[in-house]
């Protein structure tokens, strides 16, 4: 399907395949009006991934796989959410967590309180707030990315 | 909106198997114990907030990011 993002400077189209395409019940807090996204690399050289609404143009967020720059990210999945995800083995899950872009790079953070879980099969996703969780709302990751150095 | 007063020690039960209840009161603050099966989530309202807030914010800057993405980007290998 044809799917207009902003992603590559002004108004652009590309071609998303149904396999990119992910319904999120409930939706995404901050964006409760909206229901479908898509997966979509940003590029080659790059750990970043966008989630673009579908139905909303101007609403992309960077995610990222915490596992790149956090080894020891682990959290268990509620059974009501992964029975709601429709997730039958641990392969079906995609885990991604909110990048948050600043000015500052030392302030560019990732969300690893709340960490986005898809399920390829299904393709459904929601967004998880962990309860009692020990990894914080905006964890910097530039430094850990073993950046600081170069920046 | 269902409202109800209690006192300390006193509890409210919903849907028969969530148990919430006054365990102390100290000025403003009040502490509440909620006795919940695993299956239910139970998190501080103003933790959503934060979390959407942060989404939104993440979502603020598509194309002001692109800087910012080239140096992760440059720094990952």
């Amino acid at each position: 399907m044809k799917l207009t993002t902003h992603l590559l400077g002004t108004d652009e189209t590309i071609d998303v395949s149904p396999e990119q395409i992910f319904a999120f019940d409930p939706p995404l807090g901050g964006f409760e009006e909206l229901r479908r996204y898509a997966l979509i690399p940003d590029g080659d050289e790059s750990p970043v991934e966008w989630l673009q609404s579908v139905e909303d143009e101007n609403v992309a967020l960077p995610l990222l796989e915490p596992f790149l720059f956090e080894p020891d990210y682990g959290f268990e999945l509620p059974d009501h959410d992964a029975e709601a995800l429709g997730m039958e083995n641990p392969e079906d899950a995609i885990v991604r967590c909110v990048l948050t872009l600043r000015e500052e790079p030392e302030d560019i953070s990732a969300n690893l309180l709340a960490p986005i879980v898809f399920c390829r099969r299904t393709h459904l996703a929601r967004q998880i707030v962990l309860q009692e969780s020990e990894f914080p709302l905006r964890r910097p990751v530039f430094s850990t990315l073993g950046l600081a150095a170069s920046a | 909106m269902l409202i109800l007063t209690r006192k300390v020690e006193q509890g409210i039960v919903i849907n028969s198997d969530v148990i919430v209840r006054v365990l102390s009161i100290d000025g403003e603050r009040v502490k509440i114990g909620v006795d919940a099966p695993r299956s239910i989530s139970v998190l501080r309202e103003e933790l959503l907030a934060e979390v959407a807030g942060e989404n939104r914010e993440a979502a603020s800057r598509p194309n002001g990011g692109k800087d910012q993405l080239r140096r992760l980007r440059g720094q990952q290998k």
